[in-house]
């Protein structure tokens, strides 16, 4: 078969204070015409970094497209003379907040003039055509959920009618309907002869979707896999998984995580007959109470976009309650300032990061946001700080060139450790109330075990947990209790023993649990 | 009994000197570059405007000399801050204090030399109107050029791709370049085009509106350019209301001499654009106005390739 894209002995290295990271290492990287491609690697493997050598020229190495030598040496030419076009990760970098989605798709436009109202049409039919489900071009970007977010930047791609599409972690905030209408659009795309990338951390997405598998570790190729081969050379698809998650990491991973069975406590959060508005002004959570309790992990299942966000914000005070009230160990909250929730031991992992990070601080300054206020004078205990930053560094095995690197440089999914090992550590035992937002959303596989397992042991040792997730894998294996938020308003509590993921499945499209528990 | 018209009128003319520089500024930080050069690109190009008009003796020779100034002065900046990345504040404070020299050298000669500057216009119709025709029509060119400008500037930032294009420019740089955007080429246009502007303020100041030539005669005006970019919300039709109000403040001492102490007075432009931009600050900083309205997000960083 012929290959559309060659890469060839590339090499990228990184430099932070003494410390070199060489992010791609002589990576050779083949991409068939009509080929679903997937990328696996653990975070900070090099995975963004090699697919972004497309648009900036890596340090060393031979691009070939259909065969031709190519110098891509900057965006503009990969993406109009080569087709080439990439939905990225870091969304960041990518989407601009206070545009319009219409005014992001700029590729649209042509010309001097600009009929905006004619870019909205053509991004409705889009939308359609490619089944991305409904967006309002109009809407800011900055009002958007993570979700839709991704969405724009998927269309963003596809909008260009490429003919090499590259999606870099497409899936992390989608929602599984959604998912599942991505990869038949990849898969038609595939039927007219395109050519896809995919790198993802849903080993089993790749094991569904792809035709090869190329498999990064430490900046180097250790495998290229044909995927119809690894499905006929394992018994099931839990094997294949095992097979590709010990071949990214080097060593044994995945295993069943282990649920003891906990008492769960007294309750620790109240939130009663919250109301809490959107952005734009209109109330977006309807009357919602929740009782958080110690030993407890409480799940928050939905579909992104139904008031999870703003619920959440609301009961951390990022944003008022416009009716309700929230109590924590008995204290009535309600409208206080952040701090006082946060000193009654309330630690938060937003799904967007940059709520949790400062990007331009170090990774050590990251860590020591919530500790730095016990120094007993004035300046900054540093001598006591350091030592506990060094070992979470090492504990949550966070790749960075240095500690004193900014967050910025580092992998999406070291940016992310980074934000679990601060709040996990904020209090311990029953001290710790943990409201968690899709927390191991862009983690690979190892680390996403890892989380999960601290978040069973941080319920283990008496922390109260709510785990917003869209994920149901994640909601079926660690809760205790499962609450489905649908168009701002609970459409049930269910405990995990009587759940079945049809049943959260239905809730989560609006039934109601009277209607699903039969 | 004080001459209404003539009050209005001479608003009009202050008016003018801020809103030239302001909507130029306006672009070059919309692009996501802070000049904090706009004093001297103004004072210098009033005197090299000044100076090249009284010995050529063409007055259009004169504005577009200045125009040019204030287009490579700021090419200096856009040097430093956008090819070299460096600090933009410090670079634009560098500029000023270039420009000030650089007024004493160029207007040398011209100090106290008198010529004729540019005439008032009358534009048929217009001008007949009562009251406004004398207001706002009977003025030099460049002030019927400003009123143009203001609808012109706001319809390419918000109704053209070019506009969109610095905007995102201004707003997030990496994404722009990311989907094939020149980030480089369009900042250096818009902080170029800035510096004319201020160079054709400079040279209004000296042959449109004031009509002489002496050292420091902008009194620190071209700093308030950079408060009125800030009062404007970055927009060209705010910029037009912003340059009227303090228009009205600059004009307004001369007519209450007789109530105020003149240094009270003098204080006016200055110790009203600090308070507006305290009230402003206020509203600004609740983070819903911010997403809607505040600051070009990348205003006054460097953009690096990655
Ligand atoms: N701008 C940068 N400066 C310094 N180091 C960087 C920079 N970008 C990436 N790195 C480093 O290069 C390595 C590879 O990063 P990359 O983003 O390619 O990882 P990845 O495989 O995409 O990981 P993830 O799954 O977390 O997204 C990481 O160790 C990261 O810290
Ligand atoms: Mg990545």
């Amino acid at each position: 078969m012929d290959s559309v894209l060659e890469m060839k002995d590339i090499c990228k290295t990184f430099y932070g204070d003494g410390i070199v990271v060489k992010a791609n290492d002589h990576v050779n990287f083949s991409l068939n015409k009509g080929e679903i491609h997937a990328i696996l690697g653990e975070n900070g493997a090099g995975k963004s970094t090699l697919v972004n050598g497309l648009f900036f020229p890596p340090d060393s190495g031979h691009i070939f497209i259909n065969g031709v030598e190519v110098n891509l040496d900057n965006p503009l030419t990969a993406i109009k003379e080569y087709k080439l076009a990439i939905a990225r990760q870091d969304l960041s970098k990518s989407l601009i907040e206070r545009h319009t989605v219409a005014e992001n798709i700029l590729s649209f436009s042509e010309g001097f003039f600009l009929s905006l109202a004619e870019i909205e049409r053509a991004i409705k039919k889009a939308l359609q055509k490619f089944n991305l489900g409904d967006i309002n071009p109009k809407a800011k970007v900055w009002k958007l959920s993570g979700g839709e977010k991704q969405r724009v930047e998927i269309l963003k791609a596809l909008i260009t009618n490429p003919s090499i599409l590259i999606l870099d972690e497409p899936t992390a905030m989608l929602t599984p309907p959604e998912i599942e209408r991505l990869f038949s659009l990849l898969k038609n795309l595939k039927e007219e002869g395109k050519s896809i990338i995919i790198i993802t951390h849903h080993l089993e997405e790749a094991i569904n979707l792809s035709d090869r598998i190329t498999v990064l570790r430490h900046g180097e190729v250790v495998g290229v896999l044909d995927t119809q081969k690894l499905r006929k050379d394992y018994a099931n698809e839990k094997e294949a998984i095992m097979h590709l998650a010990s071949l990214m990491v080097g060593k044994e991973v995945l295993y069943d995580l282990h649920q003891d069975k906990v008492h769960t406590g007294t309750i620790v959060v109240e939130l009663d007959d919250a109301v809490v508005n959107n952005d734009m002004g209109d109330a977006v959570v309807h009357g919602i109470s929740l009782h958080l309790k110690t030993n407890q992990i409480l799940g928050l299942a939905g579909i992104s976009g139904n008031g999870q966000r703003e619920l959440i914000e609301g009961l951390f005070r990022w944003r008022n309650l416009e009716k309700g009230r929230i109590k924590i160990r008995g204290q009535d909250v309600t409208n206080k300032p952040i701090k006082k929730v946060r000193e009654l031991g309330v630690a938060y992992i937003p799904e967007d990061r940059r709520k949790a990070l400062i990007f331009d601080l170090s990774v050590r300054d990251n860590l020591m946001l919530n500790s730095y206020q016990n120094s007993k004078s004035l300046i900054i205990d540093r001598s006591r700080i350091i030592p506990e930053t060094e070992a979470l560094i090492r504990r949550y095995n966070i790749k960075t060139t240095s500690p004193l690197s900014p967050i910025r440089s580092l992998s999406g999914g070291n940016r992310q450790k980074v934000v679990v090992a601060r709040e996990f550590s904020l209090k311990q035992g029953k001290d710790l109330i943990l409201i968690a937002e899709n927390p191991t959303f862009g983690l690979d596989v190892g680390t996403t075990q890892f989380v999960r397992e601290e978040l069973l042991r941080k319920r283990a040792e008496g922390a109260a947990i709510l785990l917003v997730s869209s994920d149901l894998t994640e909601i079926m294996s660690l809760c205790d209790e499962i609450a489905v938020i649908f168009k701002g308003k609970i459409m049930g509590i269910i405990s995990r023993e009587n759940a079945t993921r049809e049943m959260i499945g239905l809730m989560m499209g609006g039934a109601h649990q009277t209607e699903v528990l039969v | 009994m004080v001459d209404y018209i003539l009050m209005f009128s001479s608003i009009v003319a202050a008016a003018t000197f801020f809103l030239l520089p302001t909507l130029g500024e306006i672009y070059a930080e919309r692009s996501g570059i802070l000049n904090l050069g706009i004093e001297g690109m103004i004072i210098a190009s009033a005197a090299f405007s000044y100076a090249i008009a009284y010995s050529t003796q063409n007055l259009w020779i004169g504005v577009l000399s200045g125009m040019l100034l204030g287009g490579v002065l700021s090419g200096i900046h856009a040097i430093i801050s956008i090819t070299f990345t460096r600090t933009q504040v410090v670079s634009g404070i560098g500029l000023t204090i270039l420009g000030t020299g650089l007024s004493g050298i160029l207007g040398r000669g011209v100090i106290g030399k008198a010529i004729d500057t540019l005439e008032n216009v009358h534009i048929p119709f217009l001008s007949d109107i009562p009251f406004i025709g004398e207001i706002f029509f009977d003025h030099p060119i460049l002030v019927y050029f400003s009123y143009i400008m203001v609808p012109i500037c706001w319809f390419i930032l918000y109704k053209t791709r070019i506009g969109i294009l610095i905007r995102s420019v201004g707003e997030n740089p990496e994404a722009a370049y990311n989907q094939g955007v020149n980030v480089n080429l369009l900042r250096f246009a818009c902080v170029i085009f800035g510096g004319m502007m201020s160079g054709l303020g400079g040279a209004y100041l000296s042959l449109g509106y004031l009509n002489f030539w002496s050292e420091g005669m902008t009194q620190g005006r071209g700093w308030i350019v950079i408060a009125l970019v800030v009062v404007a919300l970055w927009n060209p039709l705010g910029a037009f209301l912003g340059s009227y109000i303090f228009g009205t403040f600059d004009v307004m001492k001369y007519y209450f001499q007789q109530f105020l102490p003149t240094p009270v007075l003098k204080m006016a432009p200055h110790v009203s654009t600090i308070l507006f931009l305290a009230i402003w600050g206020i509203i600004l900083s609740r983070q819903k106005v911010k997403s809607i309205v505040g600051a070009p997000t990348s205003l006054a960083v460097p953009f690096e390739k990655s």
